[in-house]
C-alpha cells in the first residue's frame, strides 16, 4: 500500500484539489483508493457529497476508523470524511506513546484493502503532520509559482531536513499557473533549476476546477477534454510510476 | 447505444420473478424520505438464449444470454454482465470479466454453444439518492422476455458505509415486489426455461441432427425389404453427420454417426436367414471397417466430456498434474480428429460411402436368406423370442463377478434392444414395457463398459509411452492415470452391484404377439 500525502503549508494552493482528482486518476487506472480528509474543513468529502462522519478518534480507534469509510460513486475508489473533532487531532496525538507514529500504524489496518491512501492534509505544521511525514511514501506539495510560494517551499524542505525526514519523499508541483504571468513562467523556471524532485505535470488556473464545487465531482467527469483534466492525468500518470 | 459496462459480481442479494417489471415510477412512489430514486440508463438488445444440445445448461439452471458484444450469465444467486468479442458466432473466448471467461471455459469445449430462444434484453440501472445527492444503493433490473413471458432479475448493490441504506431499500423492494406478485414462484428461473422451450424447441447441435423418423411401414411387407430401408435411412442419418464432424460443431455429431453405423452393423449381425450369410457377412464387414476410423476420437472425447467430474473425484494436489494431463488428451484429441476429418473428407470414403449407400437402396441386388420374403410382424415374433430366450439363458448361467461374462451379458441386452427398437417401427407398441426395463440395466452396462473402456484406454496410454521409451508422460500424469484408474475400478465394482440387483429384478418378459395387419 502506497501512502500519498497532500501538503503544504499555505491554504488555497489547490490542495483538496489535487487531492481528490488524483484519488480519482487513480481509482480510473484500477488502483483501490481511499481518500482520508484530514481537514476538518472537509472539503474532499464535500466534493465527493460524503457526509462529515460521527466524531471519531481518528488514530486511538481502529474499528471506528474503518468503520467511517464510505464508498464514492466511482469505481475503486473511497472516501474517509472529516469530521469536526480532526482539528483536535494534535491534541489527542500529543497524549498518546509513539505519537509520530500513530497514524502509520492506524492506517495499517487497512493495507490489505487499497493499494494507494491519500491524505488531503491541513496547511498547518502540526504533531500531525509530523504523523503525515512519517507515514507517508510520498508527500505532494502544490506550489503556486509565486514568492510566497517559494518561501512555504524552502521552510518545507528546511523542516524536513530539521527532524531528518527524508527529503525525497517531497514530490512539489506547480499549481494554479497562469502561463500569460511573467512572474509564473520565470518561478517555474528558477525553481526547476534548484528542485530536482519537481514533477513535470502542472496544474493550470482553470475555471473548470472551481466549478468541481458546482458539479461536486472530480474535473474529469464534466470536464474530461478540459486543460485542467488532462493536467491532473498526467499527474496521476507520473506518479503512478513511482507506486510500488 | 450506451454499451454494457463489465459489472463485477457481488454477493449482493439477487431476486428474481416472472412478472413484469417494476417501474421507475412504481419503484420512486413510496420510497421513505429523503430518499430519492432515479433510473441511470436503460440498454436494449436483441438476444439469445445459447445452450448445448442436450439442454446442460438449462438442467444445471444457468442461463446463457448472448448480444453481440454483450453477454449475461446466470448461475443461481450470482450474475455476470459482462462483454465477448462480437462476431455472427458466439465465441467462448475473449470474454470480460476474468470470471465470466471462466464460466464458460468450464463448459466442454466439445460441446457446441447453440441458440434455444431468441430473447429482448433490457438492462435498467439505477441508484438510490441520499439528500445530498449522494448513491447509497445501486439497482440493476435485467428484464429478459420472449412473447409475454418474463424474467426479471433485481440486484441491489450495497455501497460500503451505507449498509443501513441497503438494508431499508432493500426490504422496500422485496415489499414492492410481494404486492405486486401474491402468489410468488419460487423458482422462477426454471418457470421461465420451461416456457421458453415450449415457444421455441431446442435447436440441434446441427441441423444434421434433427432428422425426420423413418416412414412406417405397410404391415405385412417382406423382412428384407423392410430392414434394407431402415439401414439405408440409418446410413442417411449417420451420413448428415458427417458435416457436423468435419466443423467440429459437437461431439454428439460423431457420436451420432456412430450409433447409426452401430444400429447398422447390429441389426445385419442379428437378422439371421434375411440376406445370404455370405452377403451378410460381407456387408458387416464393410461397415464395421467405416466405423474403425472413429474410435480413437470417440474414446477422446468420452473422456475429456467427464473431465469436470474426474477432476473433481481427484484430490487437490493432483489437480494441476490432472489439468496437464488433460490438456495433453484435448492436443492428443485434436491430432485425431484432424486425421478423422480427412479420412471423411477424403474421395476412397465418399467413393465407400456413396457404394453402401446404393447397395442399400437397390437391395434387390443383395442375395436373399431363406426367410427374406417372411412378413416382419411374423419374423419379428420369432427373432425377439430368440434373442430373449438367449439372454434369459444368459442370466441363468451368468457369473456376476466375470467381466467377460457381463460384456456378454451387455452384447446380448444391446441386440435385444437394437431389435426392439427395429421393430417398433413396425408396431410401436413392440416390447413396450421390455424396452423400458431393458434401457434401465442397459445404461448400467453402458457404464460398466465405459469404464472398462477407460481403464482400458489409460493402459494404453501408460503402456504405449513405455514401448516407446518417450517421455511423453511424467511422473505426474503417471500419477494422475493410477488415481484415475483406481477411481473407474472402484466404480466398476459399484456398477457391478447395482448390475446384481437390476438383474435379480428382471421377471421373464413376455413378448405381446402382433397379428399381420394389426394396427399401430
Amino acid at each position: 500500500m502506497n501512502i500519498i500525502a497532500c501538503y503544504s503549508n499555505k491554504g488555497g494552493v489547490g490542495k483538496t484539489a489535487c487531492s481528490v482528482n488524483l484519488a480519482y486518476g487513480l481509482a480510473q487506472q484500477g488502483r483501490r483508493v481511499l481518500l482520508c480528509d484530514l481537514d476538518p474543513q472537509g472539503a474532499s468529502g464535500f466534493y465527493f457529497r460524503v457526509k462529515p462522519s460521527d466524531g471519531i478518534k481518528l488514530v486511538q480507534d481502529e474499528d471506528r476508523f474503518v468503520a467511517a469509510i464510505r464508498a464514492s460513486d466511482y469505481e475503486n475508489l473511497d472516501i474517509l470524511p472529516a469530521n469536526s473533532t480532526f482539528k483536535d487531532l494534535d491534541i489527542h496525538l500529543s497524549q498518546l506513546k509513539n505519537s509520530l507514529s500513530r497514524l502509520k500504524s492506524t492506517l495499517k489496518s487497512v493495507k490489505k484493502e487499497y493499494d494507494v491512501v491519500i491524505l488531503d492534509c491541513p496547511p498547518n505544521i502540526s504533531l500531525l503532520s509530523e504523523n503525515i511525514f512519517k507515514a507517508a511514501d510520498w508527500v505532494v506539495v502544490p506550489v503556486i509559482p509565486t514568492t510566497l510560494s517559494e518561501r512555504t517551499l524552502e521552510q518545507l524542505y528546511a523542516f524536513f531536513a530539521g527532524m531528518d525526514f527524508e527529503k525525497k519523499k517531497l514530490l512539489p508541483f506547480f499549481s494554479m499557473v497562469q502561463q500569460r504571468k511573467l512572474m509564473h513562467v520565470e518561478t517555474m523556471e528558477r525553481l526547476r533549476g534548484q528542485y530536482k524532485h519537481l514533477l513535470n505535470a502542472t496544474i493550470p488556473f482553470a475555471s473548470d476546477i472551481e466549478k468541481m464545487g458546482v458539479h461536486r465531482a472530480p474535473v474529469s467527469t464534466f470536464a474530461g477534454s478540459g486543460a485542467a483534466a488532462q493536467a491532473f492525468a498526467a499527474l496521476s500518470e507520473e506518479l503512478s510510476r513511482r507506486l510500488e | 447505444m450506451p454499451s454494457l459496462p463489465s459489472v463485477p459480481v457481488t454477493p449482493d442479494p439477487l431476486t428474481a420473478t416472472g412478472r413484469k417489471p417494476l417501474s421507475a415510477a412504481a419503484l420512486t412512489a413510496s420510497l421513505p424520505s429523503p430518499y430519492v430514486y432515479r433510473e441511470e440508463r436503460t440498454t436494449y438488445r436483441t438476444a439469445r438464449l445459447l445452450d448445448t444440445y442436450d439442454g446442460m445448461l438449462s438442467g444445471a439452471q444457468q442461463l446463457l444470454v448472448w448480444a453481440g458484444e454483450h453477454v449475461v450469465w446466470l448461475e443461481g444467486q450470482q450474475y455476470i454482465a459482462g462483454a465477448g468479442k462480437g462476431g455472427k458466432t458466439f465465441s467462448r473466448q475473449h470474454l470480460n470479466p476474468p470470471l465470466l471467461q471462466q464460466k464458460l471455459s468450464e463448459l466442454p469445449t466439445l460441446r457446441a454453444l447453440v441458440p434455444l430462444a431468441n430473447v429482448d434484453m433490457k438492462l435498467r440501472r439505477g441508484r438510490l439518492l441520499d439528500d445530498e445527492q449522494k448513491t447509497v444503493v445501486r439497482l440493476e433490473i435485467l428484464v429478459l422476455r420472449a412473447d409475454q413471458t418474463f424474467l426479471c432479475l433485481y440486484r441491489t448493490e450495497a455501497l460500503k458505509g451505507y449498509e443501513a441504506a441497503h438494508a431499508l431499500f432493500a426490504q422496500y423492494l422485496q415489499a414492492l415486489l410481494a404486492r405486486d406478485e401474491p402468489v410468488v414462484d419460487t423458482q422462477p428461473v426454471a418457470s421461465f426455461l420451461r416456457q421458453i422451450q415450449a415457444l421455441a424447441p431446442i435447436t440441434r447441435a446441427a441441423q444434421a441432427l434433427d432428422l425426420p423418423r423413418p416412414e412406417v411401414l405397410p404391415s405385412g411387407a417382406g423382412i428384407k425389404a423392410v430392414m434394407l430401408k431402415e439401414l439405408a435411412d440409418y446410413l442417411l442419418n449417420a451420413r448428415h453427420n458427417e458435416a457436423g464432424i468435419v466443423a467440429e460443431v459437437d461431439t454428439e455429431c460423431l457420436h451420432q454417426y456412430r450409433v447409426n453405423l452401430r444400429r447398422i452393423r447390429s441389426l445385419i449381425s442379428l437378422f439371421n436367414d434375411v440376406l445370404e450369410p455370405a452377403t451378410q457377412n460381407a456387408l458387416g464387414e464393410r461397415y464395421a471397417r467405416l466405423m474403425k476410423p472413429t474410435n480413437a476420437v470417440r474414446d477422446l472425447d468420452v473422456l475429456l466430456l467427464e473431465r469436470k467430474a474426474f477432476r473433481a473425484m481427484l484430490p487437490e494436489f493432483m489437480h494441476a498434474a490432472f489439468d496437464h494431463l488433460m490438456h495433453r488428451l484435448a492436443a492428443k484429441r485434436r491430432s485425431a480428429a484432424r486425421k478423422l476429418n480427412q479420412h471423411l473428407t477424403s474421395a476412397d470414403y465418399m467413393h465407400t460411402a456413396r457404394a453402401l449407400s446404393f447397395t442399400l437402396c437397390h437391395g434387390n441386388n443383395l442375395l436373399s436368406g431363406a426367410q427374406a420374403d417372411l412378413p416382419v410382424e411374423v419374423y419379428a415374433q420369432q427373432v425377439l423370442t430368440q434373442h430373449y430366450t438367449r439372454l434369459h439363458k444368459k442370466i441363468a448361467v451368468l457369473d456376476q463377478d466375470s467381466e467377460p461374462d457381463i460384456h456378454a451379458l451387455r452384447i446380448r441386452f444391446k441386440r435385444l434392444r437394437y431389435c426392439l427398437e427395429f421393430f417398433q417401427q413396425v408396431n410401436s407398441k413392440t416390447g413396450k414395457a421390455q424396452s423400458a426395463r431393458l434401457r434401465k440395466l442397459q445404461n448400467l452396462l453402458g457404464d460398466f463398459n465405459d469404464c472398462c473402456v477407460q481403464i482400458g484406454f489409460f493402459q494404453n496410454l501408460l503402456s504405449e509411452d513405455q514401448r516407446r521409451k518417450s517421455t511423453h508422460l511424467n511422473t505426474g500424469d503417471v500419477e494422475v492415470i493410477g488415481a484415475l484408474m483406481a477411481l473407474r475400478h472402484h466404480r466398476k465394482e459399484e456398477l457391478k452391484q447395482q448390475i446384481r440387483v437390476q438383474l435379480q429384478g428382471i421377471k421373464k418378459m413376455q413378448f405381446e404377439k402382433s397379428q399381420p395387419g394389426e394396427k399401430q
